[in-house]
């Protein structure tokens, strides 16, 4: 990136972002330096990339016009912690309207892979196009600026992700990586397939601790353009920490919001597993399909009793002092620590726990090791399968997928390892489409053919409003059990001011568990520490808005119609009286909530697609 | 008076699950918290089953639990 004003709002195009354009039909790459629009271009990731989108029509994921577009934030590759998120964004093979478009999607990821793609001195590529045969990028720091190569990719085919990244390792010894499992590899059948980002503990401790950017189905796309892996190759180029960016990354760790994901023994709450044990003081914790039972059975799944069976151990992404990752290993005979098991994080520990109906951790582990070695969307693929266990609950005599029951590890385990091959498209092309073909919607849990994660639409009826994934694009999915707010002018006023901000993480290259708001005047300060650009937390704000509302104003274009805004309908049909929080999710409500808060969006969504 | 106090998660840790504990009249969610050396930003406070402020005044008998305010991901 090139800064050559300090002003990023009155003039924008005087920062450069160096773009990098591979036509992997022909195997040729071009590059660039454009100059930005607006403050969105600046910020980078899903800001800018939308704006791309938005000047395409596309009306399959899967043709050759759909770009993938790998990018990264402005603080990627800085010295401000957490700042190594890399962004994948497409029109996605999962999320569609039911007038059967595509809707753009972006997915993002940590992992060292986005640091080095920074180093190499690109800050964004767009593939073009597929290859007829399988081909993997490289991109590297040459003498003359970036360098690009594509390289054949078949012995890396039928390999796991993390066995693609460590034989990708041994040749590029000072690279990252983003690779595809066997799931995008067979991007036919399964169109929740994750992009899996390499991390400097996997490379070095050759243990499956890849990061994901998983949602949307990313990882399809890139099997679909014959796309295995993209290697980054670079030095490190991590600049020298000034006193004030030391500062800067002080406030990142001592600020209360990212010492909610602290470990305990840093006085920290244990990073997102301890949302369990808030959530099951609700009855809120998703079972059997997000259908809480009003039981303890969940507590097999707190860590206290976890910690029985495995050495709980808390690690941290490249650089970052929040330590979130609560990786468990097998203990060995003596009492040592033996071999990973898996990182718990709250979605997958309870989408390949309760809410299949198993509560046994060694289980748990074993399911989402799998997930990840196959590369499927954690949140997809566990939401889609508690609805096969709850439909063949209610249709034991014409079950689906064998008849596999909630609580059944082995047969589920089966069903996850034909999922990712390939061999189970009713499971691979997600529960929206499944549900559609069953003729039973209600329970089927998606909005707008994302699939939930494990927070329970009652309690968050601001689901409907978010553009990328349930809770990383609407920041309201703990408002309820934090706030205990249930009235109209309380919601409208979260998502049409709060809850969308939650996206401007996904532009700046920082990690959402920094715990600040946009507007809080960390973020401004870190983008001029960084840079040198003086942008205000008011500019800020603004920016991610409108790169919000551009996201919204793209999904009405591909489609998307009103009723399509909703929930499952058991949330209205039929409330679940063992949640202790407050039902309020009524019919009445949503729709009053949806009425005043597009009233409020749709003025400013005007003008912000190309004609 | 006496109030029941319910802590959760991480809170728990060197102090209770629940306990019966003894508060001087007039006294608030912020005294009880205060007393168990709680830091008050993102805490998830409710008395008898629903959320309350900080300087919620509580009454014989009650019951408030105290929850670490977290976030997805």
């Amino acid at each position: 990136m090139r800064i050559l004003s300090q002003n990023p709002v009155t003039d924008p195009s005087t920062v450069l972002y160096r773009r990098c354009v591979v036509d992997l039909e022909t195997g040729t790459a071009t590059q660039e330096d454009v100059p930005c629009k607006n403050l969105e271009d600046v910020l980078g990731g899903f800001g800018r990339s939308y704006q791309i989108l938005a000047e395409r029509k596309i009306s399959e994921a899967y043709c050759p016009e759909n770009p993938l577009i790998l990018n990264i934030g402005i603080l990627t590759g800085s010295t401000v912690m957490t700042g190594l998120r890399s962004y994948f964004s497409s029109y996605s093979p999962l999320k569609q309207s039911r007038k059967g478009l595509p809707s753009a999607m972006w997915s993002a990821g940590s992992g060292n892979f986005g640091n080095k793609l920074k180093w190499t001195g690109l800050d964004e590529v767009i593939f073009e196009n597929r290859s007829a045969t399988p081909v993997y990028a490289v991109f590297s720091d040459g003498e003359n600026g970036p360098q690009v190569e594509i390289k054949p990719a078949v012995h890396l085919l039928g390999l796991t992700g993390h066995e693609k990244i460590m034989a990708l390792h041994k040749e590029y010894a000072d690279a990252h990586f983003a690779v595809i499992g066997p799931a995008g590899e067979n991007f036919n059948s399964v169109y929740m397939g994750a992009i899996i980002l390499s991390t400097d503990n996997q490379l070095k401790s050759g243990e499956g601790k890849s990061r994901f950017a998983g949602r949307g189905g990313m990882g399809s796309m890139m099997g679909y353009k014959n796309l295995i892996a993209i290697v980054a190759q670079s030095s490190d180029k991590m600049g020298k920490i000034t006193p004030d960016m030391r500062d800067v990354n002080r406030d990142v760790i001592k600020n209360g919001g990212s010492a909610r994901f602290q470990p305990v023994s840093q006085g920290g709450h244990g990073g997102t597993w301890a949302n369990i044990d808030v959530l099951q003081a609700f009855h809120a914790v998703p079972e059997n399909n997000f259908r809480p039972k009003g039981d303890e059975d969940v507590a097999g799944l707190f860590r206290p009793n976890v910690e029985k069976d495995f050495d709980v151990h808390s690690e941290a992404c490249f650089r970052c002092g929040i330590r979130c990752h609560n990786n468990l290993y097998h203990r060995n005979a003596d009492g040592s620590r033996g071999a990973l098991a898996a990182k718990f994080d709250f979605e997958p520990l309870i989408l390949f726990g309760s809410n299949i109906g198993i509560n046994d951790s060694r289980q748990v582990t074993e399911l989402i090791h799998l997930c990840d070695y196959l590369g499927m969307d954690a949140i997809s693929l566990g939401s889609t399968i508690s609805y096969v266990l709850d439909y063949n609950a209610r249709h034991p005599d014409q079950p689906l997928c064998d008849g596999v029951a909630f609580g059944q590890f082995d047969q589920i385990r089966e069903l996850i390892v034909r999922t990712g091959r390939g061999k189970l498209s009713e499971v691979g092309r997600g529960v929206k489409r499944l549900s559609e073909q069953t003729g039973e919607t209600s329970y089927a849990m998606h909005v707008k053919g994302l699939e939930l994660p494990a927070y329970l639409p009652e309690t968050n009826p601001a689901y409907a409003f978010a553009i990328a994934g349930g809770h990383m694009s609407m920041g309201t999915h703990m408002y309820l059990a934090k706030e205990g707010k249930t009235g109209l002018d309380d919601w409208v006023e979260v998502i049409t001011r709060q809850g969308l901000l939650q996206v401007g993480y996904d532009m700046i290259g920082l990690c959402k568990f920094v715990g600040v708001g946009m507007g809080h005047e960390l973020i401004s300060r870190a983008i001029g520490e960084a840079t040198g650009l003086k942008v205000s937390s008011e500019e800020i704000v603004t920016a991610v808005r409108r790169a919000y509302l551009r996201g919204l104003a793209l999904e009405l274009r591909q489609g998307y119609e009103d009723d399509e805004y909703t929930l499952p309908g058991q949330v209205f049909e039929n409330p679940n009286p063992n949640v202790t929080l407050p039902a309020f999710v009524t019919r009445e409500f949503f729709a009053r909530m949806k009425q005043r808060v597009w009233a409020i969006f749709k003025p400013e969504m005007e003008g912000l697609l190309p004609e | 008076m006496q109030i029941t106090v319910k802590l959760y998660g991480s809170l728990c840790i060197g102090r209770f699950h629940s306990a019966v504990r003894e508060y001087p009249d007039s006294s608030t969610i912020q005294t009880i918290v205060t007393d168990l050396g709680i830091p008050s930003e993102y805490l998830i406070r409710l008395k008898n089953g629903y959320h309350v402020p900080l300087e919620e005044v509580v009454q014989n008998g009650d019951t408030v639990s105290l929850l670490p305010m977290l976030d997805g991901g």
